[in-house]
């Protein structure tokens, strides 16, 4: 699939530090909504997009949703294309020194 | 009468409002399974189990039913878009914007250059001159802002497409002499 270029918005900054700060662990849809307060209709594309651009690789839980009563949950990580360019983006906003209309 | 009338109505609106917050649940699904049909079909499954999921994790009613309305208000149109491979707003403003700034540059080139033709034939009533001149000037510059906006060719291809343009109105030009002098 060809790779697109990422529009990097405030929410979504948002949502690649919430990522970044967590590594080892997957996360679904519903933990960066409690996490990041973005709301669905924003976060899911945002996620898809970040997915065809390659920044995320996401998987399908492993259980029967039959047994266990609930519908499969979605986990999204960032690949290693992703962190370099969110912690490039997050980079970007970082202060060297004092604000200008400081000094 | 007045006070009896308001204890009723109030009781009414209760009821009404724990029934639809009971089937708020219901609701929320019954959205989530409108907003998947605004979806390409192989991306179906995969958002219903996901939007569901999440729907079920959220603690309120009300929020479920919020959750919903964001997924097939906003979401589902997003991504919709998004998979169907449809250029977004930005880049389609981006796209006219440079549109119109290469044909208002390029018509402002030309018209030293084909102006005085396109006025000899308009003031000597010579409109089938003019009419060729026109259209085949448009046809041109739209050749070259499509090869160059929305194709993003380069200067060889652009080039080349424009030369095979010249060569198609040329032919008809060479045909339209033919049956011309045949009719003579």
């Amino acid at each position: 699939m060809a790779r697109k270029e990422i529009r990097i918005s405030g929410r979504m900054l948002t949502m690649l530090k919430y990522l970044l700060s967590d590594l080892r662990n997957a996360h679904s849809g519903a933990e960066i909504y409690a996490a990041t307060k973005i709301n669905s209709g924003t976060l899911y594309p945002m996620l898809a997009r970040l997915e065809d651009a390659g920044w995320l690789s996401s998987s399908s839980e492993e259980i029967d949703p039959a047994k266990a009563g609930r519908p499969r949950r979605r986990y999204y990580v960032l690949t290693g294309l992703g962190q370099s360019n969110a912690r490039a983006a997050l980079a970007d906003l970082q202060f060297n020194g004092e604000p200008q209309w400081q000094s | 009468m007045a006070i009896l009338i308001s204890i009723c109505l109030s009781i009414f609106i209760g009821i009404i409002t724990a029934e639809i917050i009971a089937y708020a649940p219901s609701i929320a699904r019954w959205l989530i399974k409108r907003a998947v049909l605004k979806l390409p079909e192989p991306e179906r499954d995969r958002y219903l189990e996901e939007w569901l999921s999440h729907a079920q994790e959220l603690p309120g009613n009300l929020t479920k039913v919020l959750h919903a309305l964001s997924c097939a208000c906003v979401g589902a149109r997003r991504i919709a878009k998004l998979k169907s491979g449809q250029p977004s707003i930005d880049e389609r403003l981006s796209q006219g914007l440079t549109k119109t700034l290469l044909r208002a540059f390029t018509w402002t080139a030309l018209c030293p250059t084909t102006f005085p033709a396109l006025f000899r034939f308009a003031v000597t009533g010579q409109t089938g001159k003019f009419r060729f001149l026109w259209i085949t000037q448009r046809l041109l510059v739209n050749t070259m802002l499509h090869q160059v906006v929305t194709l993003k060719a380069n200067p060889v291809q652009t080039q080349a497409a424009v030369k095979a343009q010249v060569e198609r109105v040329q032919a008809i030009l060479k045909a339209s002499q033919d049956t011309g002098a045949k009719k003579i």
